[in-house]
């Protein structure tokens, strides 16, 4: 599979690459990583006219501390979180969750931007920001905006993103001194994308219960899931008092899915989901993870 | 790794345009036109124009019953499964072949597909040929002993049933063919990434109507094949006839997700079996029910029954059965093709066996290994003549099991076992997996399956030059087993040579000796016999020259270290050729020539049977079902180890495959027949992560009916990873009851037969509690 005839833009400012990205309309396509958008388009699921290579503008790939967290250039790789060449602001969250990504070859070239443009709830970025509550400065002709990666991810590969925006950084902020956090990723072997994966980030657990819980689901459905029923149902007890079996229901109500009409596929699928969840609670809890 | 393999991809020539197919998206229908626009119709071919300058090749049986049905070259009125060739588009590149190709429109008036077993033998399924009865390509049975009077006297009898779901190949390099029609010359040459190119040569020119003088074959480096390259392929027939009526060559490379549909696939197999034991252990009876969907058409040379008739004698495994009856049936269905895949149809029939002696060995508290040991065919029965009629050479199977167990440290996984506390949410399990394989059998064997080709002989040229090196020429075609190695090892043994004084020539049918091809674990027994009968001759004659220059006896002579030794002098075999082939007249008395061909054809057609034990050891998540393996060992006997570093490089290669096979790799497909594992996205294969450290111990018994005695090595790393892994799934799982009867054990397989049979043993255990109450 070979991708259909397109033109090929690298520019080196922002600047011009919004105006490369206006004047292409609807059928501009920005690439960066190109870890997945590439593939798409070889086997022709994706044909843009007009490709905006943005490896080639430098500010996209600068990072830096602010008060309140960090800002990310959008072109930076998954590699240069992995090794810390960014700084961390989330205790290990970010450089742990960066290191899961695909293998070396993906996390060299995949960026924080793309990901979250690409918006698969079954990667890293999407799920992991979430939960941080990360944001995403966006640009386009008509100016810039600010949009929390909440509000971001609309379904499989949908966002609120306009054709002619481009994310410019991912803004996160810190985590407290105190702040616990666990991650747990379920796929069948290492660098694959995610059957389940789960963030669970709380403060500081002295009576060995949780008080204060986020729990995020990513892989289950079209974008990540706040586990609103599942954290109340882990409100005061620890993951020791609980067995993934006891997640099951609450989980299969955040996800809205009806336990008594689920196959076995799907009976097997909430399963992993609990175990997930239980298993990122219990990495939160040791706090071995940061 | 230097990164210098020049592979079909990489071949350069004058003018070559490229290929890209157009193909069935569904996996049955009806054409009912195919409309190629004004402008593409130069540059696309439809059966309807291919069919003046190619046949479709028809692969059948002479085994009663067998319904043949042609492999069209370009589907004509109906296609049979998702990913079947029905028109090709050329262009000056791929991308741009197939922006032609897109533009090709198919009309197709969808059919009910058949994809499952079941849907197979419906009375009133879909028909995928249309003028058959059935979906059955052809059915055998048999019996040897008596089945039913071992039921009768039987203590124990088991019966389950196996199931091992559809596989891709997989090799890393895609088939690729290059088809140039040379005007000057009059030759068609094509280059393809075939296991077998004296046999793609002599289909090309009879589907072509061509003499084949005209017709020269020639694989390149090749990226693996292991099974999946040595049918004869529609594309390759088609490339070829195109090439005869264009004026450029054209190339087609396979991508990935063509090779996920196009290429032939293999296991499908569901076997029912029912064993009957006595009360110590004694294996006393087996019946086999054997069903393998065998896809839309039967490939030359293999036939749609390979697998099922292979299934079907190896299911004895390597056990005194003597009550054995079987029945096996052969299924067309709306899937790809199948073919043969590393231990064609023996991975099935091992698990089959090797659970169902596990199965017994639960039943009676014994251990699994020492029911094997108890009921293997021991050495000093050998030759031995299964139940199946297949004739086990040498070999000593019983010591294989007892090295097993040792080389694991059988106890301390036992004890490890049981020092699990029952609250932990994993378990240990340990599982064998024996079998016996026959390798490099003859024409015999071959005609016994009703092949229409029955392979049997292999060639090879040596020829000493004029500067004494050597170089040897052979028909069988190396694709990663290094061969190349191995046979100039031969050479060297014969002459005492260094390996860097022996080429081995392969895979061009104008520079090679006829040969059937490199598969079925011959190519050691075979060209190495050819090879053998080769240097044998060569160097009687060498040795008479050199008697003539060293003016000594023939008998005085030997060969050592690059000479001819006499007792008084010595004549290297640089000045020794130098002398013959620069001046014949120095060596009176000599026939001129030095170079000798040799066809090797076994002596005893039954092959030579490698065999193994392996076991190994998993933790099963009983959380998510998923299993991973702790520790792996093999135990085999290849007979005369040639190259001990090539052989354990073969048995790991052949065991991740095998893991591959138990634990990921499956093609999936929807109730219409579209496959749904078409990238590595949806099918796994095994990484360096997923495969353990393998414990290798060789025996190397040598056959009495093979040069040097050497057996097959190629294949039997891959036939019992599934058997053994499932068997340690059963027994990780053993205080449930878990059934693990099927192939891949993914961990949603796994989870859920522990979920079933944990809520049967619940409930057992309340009628338990209430009826003692």
């Amino acid at each position: 599979m070979k991708a259909p005839d397109f033109q090929y833009h690298r520019p080196t400012t922002v600047d011009e690459a919004i105006k490369l990205l206006t004047d292409a309309g609807d059928d501009g396509k920005v690439i960066a990583g190109g870890q997945s958008l590439v593939p798409l388009m070889n086997m022709r699921l994706a044909e843009p006219e007009t490709l905006i290579d943005l490896t080639g503008v430098e500010e996209l790939r600068s990072s830096r501390k602010t008060p309140t967290g960090a800002r990310y250039g959008a072109t930076t790789t998954h590699m240069m979180f992995e090794h810390e060449l960014v700084p961390d602001v989330t205790r290990g969250l970010l450089p742990h969750a960066a290191a899961g990504i695909g293998y070396p070859a993906i996390r060299n070239r995949g960026t924080v931007g793309g990901s979250l443009a690409h918006s698969d709830s079954a990667a890293e970025w999407p799920t992991v920001m979430s939960a941080l509550d990360a944001a995403v400065h966006a640009r386009s002709a008509r100016g810039t905006r600010t949009i929390p990666v909440r509000e971001l991810l609309l379904g499989f590969f949908t966002t609120v993103l306009e054709a002619d925006e481009l994310i410019t950084e991912v803004e996160v902020p810190s985590l407290t001194p105190t702040a616990r956090w666990g991650m747990h990723k379920m796929c069948r072997k290492p660098g694959e994308f995610a059957d389940s994966m789960a963030v669970a980030r709380g403060e500081g657990n002295a009576h060995g219960s949780w008080q204060e819980v986020e729990l995020w689901l990513g892989a289950a459905t079209d974008r990540p899931l706040r586990l609103s029923g599942t954290e109340a149902a882990v409100h005061g007890k620890s993951s020791a008092d609980l067995a993934p079996v006891r997640l099951v229901e609450p989980l299969a109500a955040d996800i809205g899915q009806d336990l008594s009409a689920i196959d076995s596929t799907g009976r097997h699928a909430l399963q992993l989901h609990a175990v997930t969840v239980h298993r990122a609670l219990r990495a939160a809890e040791r706090d071995d993870t940061a | 790794m230097a990164g210098r393999g020049y592979f079909v991809a990489d071949i350069q020539l004058p003018g070559l345009r490229e290929v890209a197919f157009v193909r069935s998206q569904v996996a049955h229908g009806r054409i009912r036109g195919i409309s190629v626009p004004q402008t593409d119709r130069e540059a696309v071919w439809t059966a309807a124009r291919l069919g003046p300058f190619a046949e479709p090749l028809t692969a059948t049986s002479t085994l009663e019953g067998f319904r043949a049905a042609a492999l069209p070259n370009l589907a004509e009125d109906k296609v049979r499964y998702v990913g079947e060739p029905v028109a090709l588009a050329i262009a000056g590149t791929r991308a741009e072949a197939e922006d032609v190709a897109a533009r090709v429109g198919v009309d197709l008036e969808p059919l009910p597909a058949v994809v499952d077993f079941a849907a197979a033998l419906a009375p009133d399924a879909p028909k995928v040929h249309d003028d058959w009865p059935d979906n059955i390509f052809a059915t055998t049975a048999g019996e040897v002993g008596e089945v039913d009077a071992a039921a009768r006297e039987a203590d124990v009898t088991v019966t389950r049933e196996y199931t091992l779901h559809r596989q891709a190949v997989v090799p890393l390099e895609t088939r690729g063919v290059i088809a140039h029609y040379n005007r000057s010359t009059g030759e068609l040459v094509v280059w393809s990434s075939t296991q077998t190119p004296h046999m793609i040569r002599d289909m090309i020119a009879l589907q072509l109507g061509m003499e084949a003088r005209s017709v020269r074959v020639i694989a390149t480096d090749m990226g693996g094949g292991f099974g999946a390259k040595c049918s004869v392929y529609p594309e390759e027939i088609t490339l070829a006839a195109i090439a005869t009526q264009v004026d450029h060559p054209v190339r087609w490379v396979e991508d990935r997700s063509e090779a996920q549909v196009a290429s032939t696939q293999a296991r499908d197999h569901r076997h029912r079996i029912t064993a009957y034991a006595a009360a110590d252990g004694t294996l006393l009876g087996v019946e086999a029910d054997i069903l393998v969907n065998s896809g839309a058409y039967s490939v030359h040379p293999w036939t749609a029954t390979m697998d099922a008739t292979m299934a079907s004698a190896m299911i004895p495994g390597p056990y005194r059965l003597h009550n054995y009856r079987f029945r096996t049936r052969s299924l067309a269905s709306n899937k790809t093709p199948s073919g043969p895949y590393r231990g064609v149809a023996r991975p099935a029939a091992a698990f089959s066996i090797e659970r169902t002696i596990d199965e017994l060995a639960h039943e009676l508290g014994m251990e699994p290994y020492e029911v094997r040991i108890k009921n293997m065919v021991r050495s000093e029965e050998m030759p031995y003549v299964s139940a199946a009629n297949k004739v086990y050479d040498s070999g000593d199977y019983p010591e294989a099991v007892r090295r097993a167990t040792a080389l694991i440290e059988h106890d301390a996984w036992r004890k490890r076992q049981r020092a699990l506390p029952a609250s932990a949410r994993r378990r240990i399990g340990i599982g064998y997996g024996s079998f016996t394989e026959q390798t490099a059998h003859g024409c015999l064997e071959w005609a016994a399956r009703g092949l229409a080709v029955t392979i049997g002989t292999e060639g090879a040229r040596l020829a000493m030059d004029a500067t004494g090196s050597f170089t040897l020429s052979v028909g069988i075609k190396t694709h990663g087993q290094g061969s190349e190695t191995t046979l100039a090892q031969v050479v060297s043994e014969v002459f005492d040579v260094d390996l860097d004084h022996v080429t081995v020539s392969h895979g061009d049918t104008a520079m090679t000796p006829r040969g059937d091809g490199t598969f079925a674990s011959r190519t050691m027994v075979m060209a190495g016999g050819a090879t053998h009968g080769a240097a044998l001759a060569l160097a009687e004659k060498v040795k008479r020259i050199g008697a003539v220059l060293l003016d000594e006896p023939v008998d005085n002579t030997v060969l050592r270290d690059h000479a001819v030794v006499g007792k008084k002098d010595s004549v290297t075999y640089a000045r020794l050729a130098k002398e013959f082939l620069f001046t014949p007249d120095h060596v009176p008395g000599v026939e001129a020539g030095l170079e000798v061909t040799h066809y090797y054809r076994p002596e005893v057609q039954t092959g030579a049977f490698t065999y193994a034990t392996q076991v190994a050891v998993v933790e099963v998540d009983l959380d998510t079902g998923a299993v991973k393996l702790l520790d792996y060992a093999a135990v085999e006997d290849c007979g005369t180890v040639v190259n001990p570093r090539i052989v354990d490089g073969q048995i790991i290669g052949g065991i991740a495959q095998g893991i591959g096979n138990a634990l990921l790799e499956e093609i999936v497909h929807d109730a219409d027949g579209q496959p749904k594992s078409t990238s590595f996205l949806d099918y796994l294969l095994p990484g360096a992560t997923e495969v353990p450290h393998i414990k290798i111990e060789h025996m190397a018994t040598p056959s009495p009916h093979t040069a040097f005695g050497v057996k097959g090595a190629g294949e039997g790393g891959a036939i019992p990873p599934p058997a053994a892994i499932a068997n340690a799934v059963r027994d990780a799982l053993r205080e449930y009851g878990t059934q693990v009867n099927e192939t891949p054990m993914t961990p949603e397989r796994v989870w859920t037969a522990l979920q079933l049979s944990a809520t049967t043993a619940e409930a057992s255990n309340q009628a338990t509690r209430e009826a003692t109450r």
